[in-house]
């Protein structure tokens, strides 16, 4: 989602550039104002774990993979303003030092992961937490701050080249909502753990509905998402259709070849079994890495 | 003779923002315009064969979008993306390797920046090293102990990590509010702006402005 220099238009750079210098500037106003002196080396530890999650890239489907984007998980710890900083401060150190994502390119790359992320993220977090359900808050933030802050990237990346196609792009979608789905239950799990550990990190909590709530949420999401990605041809197929180059033999038998899962009937049902079947084991490992973090605390 | 980070950072934009102002189908140009970041590459004391390597770091985002212009038949239009990207991350290391990444964000303050964002930035960069010192103090640790190498137990330790980290941060922190730390990092040597950087700017900016416009 880092996008490098030398592949937006210049009208999309200067546009989006206006809109992050504000944003920017508001929020770093804002997050002076009230973050309080003591919490600044949170920010920066935060900062450095995002960073350092950002480069673990997690498979999301045939010859794609996404990784964390974080914006959530500083809303909800950091508060939107502080977080909007931690996540500038994030690209501007991958660009500079690692050469991650263009250094003309924040523009669009700040605006697209550190403003419009984290308030995705924050809005649906805040509404819910309010409502007492906090978990389910966080994750659909999670989710929305993932798949419009994508969107937006290949909007951009679509409008300067001019080249994506629809089945490009309702693909890219179907991926989008997947990644989005694994983030948030990697936020949720992260958010519990450093609220086991360190309580009063976070901004807003309080007690959430049950689990089988965000489970649900993520089947139901996770189905969408299937029902989009399978109304067409995936990336490859896109390219082996264009080219007619013949398919790459796989050098070992996968669980569920293709995201299909082959004791069902129909293409859809295989596939959403599929896809429903790999996000209960994320969930799963994501829960049961929340509850071994405090364990190690304990040890 | 060094040039002011501020200087630098001005050409790096300007030159960047040249680039981007082409569109497909400039490929002479474009071509043209590589002069610059290679005349560089060739008069500074920079590794050449790292740096052009390392640049290669960028192409499999640009390949993508290179990849599908191909399939659409349009060669020239791929020629120029894969060109673009390569030729605009080879001038970031460029000035990466001659700027220091502290003096670019300095650079960036004295150009407007936000503090805050600058100090939470200069936090993050020393806070990196916090956590990989602490992740490195841990893993010797618990191999000292005879532990195992377990994803399990990587897993179930960062939660640790981040206590660990957060916990000397603090500490880093609360020594620098004991020496005085007022939300400003005082410079040993503040930025100086002598007339041979406005001298090399004007130039400079001339220069990929002609390049660009005027040819």
């Amino acid at each position: 989602m880092h996008i490098p220099d030398g592949i937006l238009s210049a009208p999309i750079l200067a546009g989006f550039g206006a809109a992050s210098c504000l944003g920017v500037f508001y929020s770093a106003k804002k997050a002076e104002e009230t973050t309080q002196a003591h919490r600044i080396p949170l920010l920066g530890v935060l900062g450095a774990f995002v960073f350092a999650a950002q480069m673990v890239n997690f498979p999301v489907g045939p010859g794609a993979s996404g990784h964390l984007l974080g914006g959530a998980l500083l809303a909800a710890t950091i508060g939107p303003w502080a977080a909007s900083i931690t996540m500038t401060a994030i690209l501007l150190v991958q660009a500079l030092v690692f050469q991650d994502g263009g250094v003309l390119a924040l523009a669009a790359n700040v605006f697209n992961m550190a403003i419009l992320g984290v308030w995705a993220a924050w809005l649906p977090f805040k509404a819910l937490s309010k409502a007492g359900h906090p978990r389910i808050g966080l994750f659909i933030g999670s989710l929305l701050s993932v798949f419009l802050s994508a969107i937006l990237a290949l909007g951009q990346v679509s409008i300067s080249s001019g080249i994506m196609s629809q089945g490009l792009w309702i693909f890219c979608l179907g991926l989008f909502t997947i990644t989005g789905a694994i983030e948030g239950a990697i936020t949720l799990a992260a958010w519990q753990a450093i609220e086991r550990l360190e309580g009063s990190v976070t901004d807003a909590g309080g007690a959430g509905p049950s689990r089988l709530w965000i489970l649900g949420t993520s089947i139901a999401v996770m189905l969408i998402g299937v029902f989009f990605a399978s109304s067409s041809p995936d990336v490859l197929e896109y390219f082996r259709q264009q080219t007619g180059v013949t398919s790459v033999g796989a050098s070992f038998t996968a669980l569920m070849p293709d995201y299909e899962w082959g004791k069902f009937d129909g293409e859809w049902m295989r596939k959403s079994a599929a896809g429903v079947a790999g996000l209960i084991c994320v969930y799963g490992l994501s829960l049961l890495l929340s509850k071994l973090i405090p364990r190690g605390q304990q040890q | 003779m060094k040039l002011d980070p501020r200087c630098a950072l001005l050409l790096l934009l300007a030159y960047l923002i040249a680039l981007s102002s082409l569109t497909p189908g400039q490929n002479l140009l474009l071509s043209l315009m590589c002069i610059l970041p290679l005349l560089l590459l060739a008069f500074s004391p920079v590794p050449r064969a790292d740096l052009l390597a390392q640049a290669a770091y960028v192409l499999p985002f640009s390949f993508a979008i290179a990849a599908v212009a191909l399939l659409r038949g349009n060669t020239a239009q791929a020629v120029f993306f894969l060109l673009r990207s390569y030729i605009s991350i080879l001038t970031v290391l460029i000035v990466t390797r001659l700027v220091s990444t502290l003096d670019l964000l300095r650079a960036m303050e004295r150009l407007g920046a936000p503090r805050f964002l600058i100090i939470v930035t200069e936090f993050l960069m020393r806070y990196l090293e916090v956590l990989r010192a602490e992740a490195d103090a841990m893993r010797l640790a618990a191999l000292c102990r005879g532990a195992a190498q377990s994803k399990l137990i990587a897993a179930s330790s960062l939660g640790m990590l981040f206590v660990r980290s957060l916990e000397r941060s603090t500490g880093i922190h609360n020594a620098m509010l004991a020496r005085g730390f007022n939300g400003r990092l005082p410079r040993l040597y503040p930025m100086q702006w002598r007339i041979a950087d406005s001298f090399t700017l004007i130039v400079g900016i001339a220069g990929i402005a002609g390049l660009r416009w005027a040819l």
